[in-house]
């Protein structure tokens, strides 16, 4: 039963319209009209702080590096350039997946083909959804930094809607390409085939993304700039044309040149490829969707065993822990199975690497106190590793239940049940990798026994905490009907989730700041672990305790009490 | 048929200001195969979730094998077996997985048996090592009817069921649903399909937007409809179901009619 208004809607006498736009954009106000204005009203707060964010900090990093003339403002280009580079390889590594499913999968494709339209002209559309699905919000993100470029340099008019059409072309490329791949690889295997090939190019862009991020080498940067005699070489680096020769590097010339009241050339490419791309995406699409080229759309070859599979060790095993082990069996075989889940898990881990080789390489002073301060201080940015595999694991945990949630739903469990399995179930994988991070970055900067406590206890309550929130969270606002694990961590409760876990973190970070202050610049005075045996140091545990203790149980509750209430 | 499976008193449940089903009232026996009927909208569904947990009601009580679906939902929800008018499952499990993760949740004792039987019975044993990603929507129903049917449910509450099944199929499983009734168990389901409910229900209630237009035997709806209009023209389930709309249609064109709920 719908909730829908129960009287009769007298139709306005609206021309009929057959454009499909149009026909896209009354759905999108339907949804607007009817969606939750609460949400929506706080989503547009959130945005519009971020814009804010992002232009109050780039007019202040240009301000400040135009106090070092064109050498400064040639480093604020090359790192605009970077960034557009990093948000287009994201664009592609989500295009392929999303245009399969926006160009074959479409629920109201089969509907729109039926009708008096031509075909090209209802995959245009499905290219145009890809973009934005893919791209929106790389666009929304990047757009507000070339603004305040504009306006930093008192940009001619007609700037901003170049930089925007810069903006849109740069993503529209990996759209394009996108498309054109995912229809390539429907011709040459089944959908779900296709969906683990396409998840594994993104793995590849994304690990080949780390390793260009790693190539640059920042803490060698940081030692040259620090050596007066390599400076100049540095600098002059820095401050070059940029790279002509990729599309990042035509868009940031374009952008670039434009800001400064100058056309650039980079514009032709940019636009004839995109414009190549937009023509033979929709038109390939169409034909192959029609030639039948997408077979599995039509039928599965299937190897079928009437010989019963019995269940495994691992499954007998978990099933005599009752509903928490089943659950815990059923998540890890969905998710082992799932390349959408698995493979974000991969590129996380190479980020958790990264991470540690970067503790590895940090240009720290010998001198112990300086060392145990920073140690100490780095675990805030574990908290952000921690969150940030957290978003994606322990906030999702409900959500990928999705429509099969029913059955979960009519057995005899209570929604507590359900969500003391899932947190049980994912704590292992959190804690095996909020340790992981504690201890090795620890003995990696060689720290003392009270931050290396301070640090595994903090790791223990990260880890608890950050897990019981995600589930909690994602209990509390779940999305079943997400086509695609990886964009249950964009929704607004998402990033509500990575906002407070890295409060939490900082919370526990602060809470035992003073122990491990006192034992690093008055080692002498606190020999041991005995800065923990004094006020600070009692009152600090305490702390951390009742943090972890009231931020394990209240999302877990909470989230619990909010399942059971949802219909 | 003394103790009632299912007892659905004064039930209604309200969405802001749409009232989806108001003060319904019926009960199911031990044994007995009841048929809810109405046009979409009627508020079928909105009955059954409540019925199964997913809904809470707005009024009323909702009781399944003597426990309160509310109160005491564990007991109830060990009670019934629910199938749902859309199959949705685990896509990356297989059937027989599916089958043991349920009959896991319920604590089934011998449920590899079972399963293997239930399989054999509605032909999908070759399919039972395949994801259920890759079945039709007529072998999805198939498998959501043995999640339902695996635990030997004291209550089988049954959504829609035969939306996609094949003409055997559906055939098994009209016939399941007696035989389950007349093994002492009580059967409750919705339907659009006429015939289906003509066949197989023993009680009905027919439901115009939120609220019962008549419920009861067969023939009790035949007395009701015929004594109020004069007769029916046939007896079939469906000229019933007709009349039932039509009279309500004409009682709420008078002058002062009956608002709808």
């Amino acid at each position: 039963m719908s909730r829908a208004a129960v009287r009769p809607v007298t139709a306005r006498p609206d021309r009929p319209s057959g454009s499909l736009v149009r026909l896209k954009l009354r759905g999108l106000r339907n949804a607007l009209q009817r969606g939750p204005k609460v949400g929506f009203a706080a989503l547009a707060l959130l945005g519009l702080l971020l814009v804010w964010a992002e232009v109050a900090g780039s007019l202040r990093a240009l301000h400040f590096l135009g106090t070092f003339g064109f050498i400064g403002l040639g480093v604020f280009r090359r790192v605009l350039e970077n960034g557009l580079l990093v948000l287009s390889a994201g664009v592609t590594f989500s295009a392929v997946t999303t245009a399969i499913s926006t160009l074959y999968l479409s629920d109201d494709l089969n509907f729109l083909l039926a009708q008096p339209v031509a075909a090209w002209r209802v995959f245009a559309l499905k290219v145009g959804e890809t973009f934005l699905a893919a791209a929106l919000v790389p666009t929304l993100l990047t757009l507000p930094v070339l603004y305040a470029v504009g306006v930093f340099f008192t940009a001619p008019w007609w700037f901003f809607p170049l930089a925007t059409l810069a903006c849109v072309l740069l993503y529209a490329l990996p759209v394009g390409l996108g498309a054109l791949l995912a229809v390539l690889l429907m011709r040459l295997s089944p959908v779900s085939r296709v969906r683990e090939v396409a998840t594994g190019l993104g793995v590849v862009i994304s690990a080949g993304l780390v390793y260009a991020v790693r190539a640059l080498h920042p803490e060698a940067l940081v030692a040259r700039a620090a050596d007066p005699l390599q400076l100049g070489g540095v600098l002059r680096e820095l401050s070059g044309g940029g790279n002509l020769a990729w599309p990042h590097g035509w868009a940031a010339a374009v952008i670039w040149q434009g800001a400064h009241g100058q056309w650039h050339w980079g514009l032709w490419p940019l636009l004839g490829l995109s414009a190549l791309l937009a023509v033979a995406a929709p038109l390939l699409a169409g034909y192959a969707y029609q030639a039948g080229w997408a077979r599995s759309l039509d039928s599965s070859r299937l190897r079928l065993d009437p010989a019963p599979q019995r269940p495994g060790y691992l499954q007998r095993q978990l099933a005599r822990l009752g509903a928490g082990g089943l659950l815990a069996h059923k998540d890890l075989t969905l998710t082992l199975r799932d390349p959408t889940q698995w493979s974000q898990l991969l590129v996380l881990l190479a980020l958790a690497a990264v991470y540690l080789v970067s503790i590895r390489s940090l240009p720290l002073p010998p001198i112990p106190a300086f060392r145990g301060v920073i140690g100490y201080l780095q675990l805030a940015f574990q908290g952000f590793v921690l969150a940030g595999v957290g978003v994606r694991l322990a906030f999702p945990a409900l959500s990928t239940e999705g429509r099969a949630y029913w059955l979960l739903r009519v057995a005899p469990l209570s929604a507590r049940q359900i969500v003391r399995a899932k947190f049980l179930g994912l704590l292992p994988v959190m804690l095996t990798l909020s340790l992981t991070l504690a201890l090795l970055s620890a003995v990696l900067l060689g720290l003392g026994a009270v931050t290396v406590l301070a640090a595994l206890l903090i790791g223990v309550s990260s880890a608890l905490t950050l897990t019981a929130l995600g589930v909690g969270l994602g209990a509390a606002l779940p999305r079943f009907t997400a086509d695609n694990p990886a964009e249950i961590g964009f929704s607004p409760g998402g990033l509500l989730y990575i906002a407070l876990a890295l409060l939490l973190s900082l919370l526990g970070v602060a809470l035992l700041a003073r122990p491990v202050l006192l034992s690093v610049t008055a080692a002498h005075l606190y020999p041991g672990l005995s800065a923990f045996w004094n006020g600070w140091g009692v009152g600090g545990l305490v702390g951390l305790l009742s943090l972890t203790v009231l931020g394990t149980w209240g999302p877990l509750a909470w989230g619990a009490a909010r399942l059971d209430r949802l219909e | 048929m003394s103790t009632a499976a299912i007892e659905v008193s004064g039930f209604g449940k309200t969405y802001g200001r749409h009232t989806a089903v108001s003060a319904l009232s019926f009960s199911v026996p031990a044994g007995g195969l009841f048929g809810l009927l109405g046009s979409n909208g009627a508020g079928k569904t909105t009955t059954i979730r409540a019925l199964v947990g997913l809904t809470r009601p707005s009024s009323g009580q909702v009781r399944v094998g003597g426990h309160d679906v509310w109160k005491e939902p564990i007991a109830a929800k060990s009670a019934f077996g629910y199938i749902p008018d859309r199959p949705h499952l685990y896509g990356k499990l297989t059937g027989r997985e599916t089958l043991r993760f349920v009959a896991g949740l319920r604590r089934m004792p011998g449920a590899e048996r079972e399963i293997d039987r239930w399989l054999e019975y509605l032909r999908l044993s070759e399919f039972g090592n395949e994801l259920t990603e890759t079945y039709s929507h007529g072998m999805r129903q198939k498998l959501t009817i043995i999640t339902a049917l695996l635990p030997r449910p004291r209550v089988l509450i049954v959504d829609e069921p035969m939306v996609g099944l094949d003409p055997h199929a559906a055939r098994q499983v009209r016939e399941l649903f007696r035989a389950h009734a007349n093994a002492g168990n009580a059967v409750l389901l919705t339907t659009h399909s006429l015939p289906l409910a003509e066949a197989v229900c023993d009680e009905l209630v027919v439901l115009d937007r939120g609220r019962v237009l008549g419920a009861g035997s067969m023939d009790d709806l035949r007395a009701q409809t015929g004594t109020i209009q004069g007769g029916v023209d046939g007896d079939s389930l469906e000229r019933v179901f007709f009349r039932l709309i039509e009279e309500e249609q004409a009682a709420q064109a008078l002058p002062g009619g009956k608002e709808p709920g």
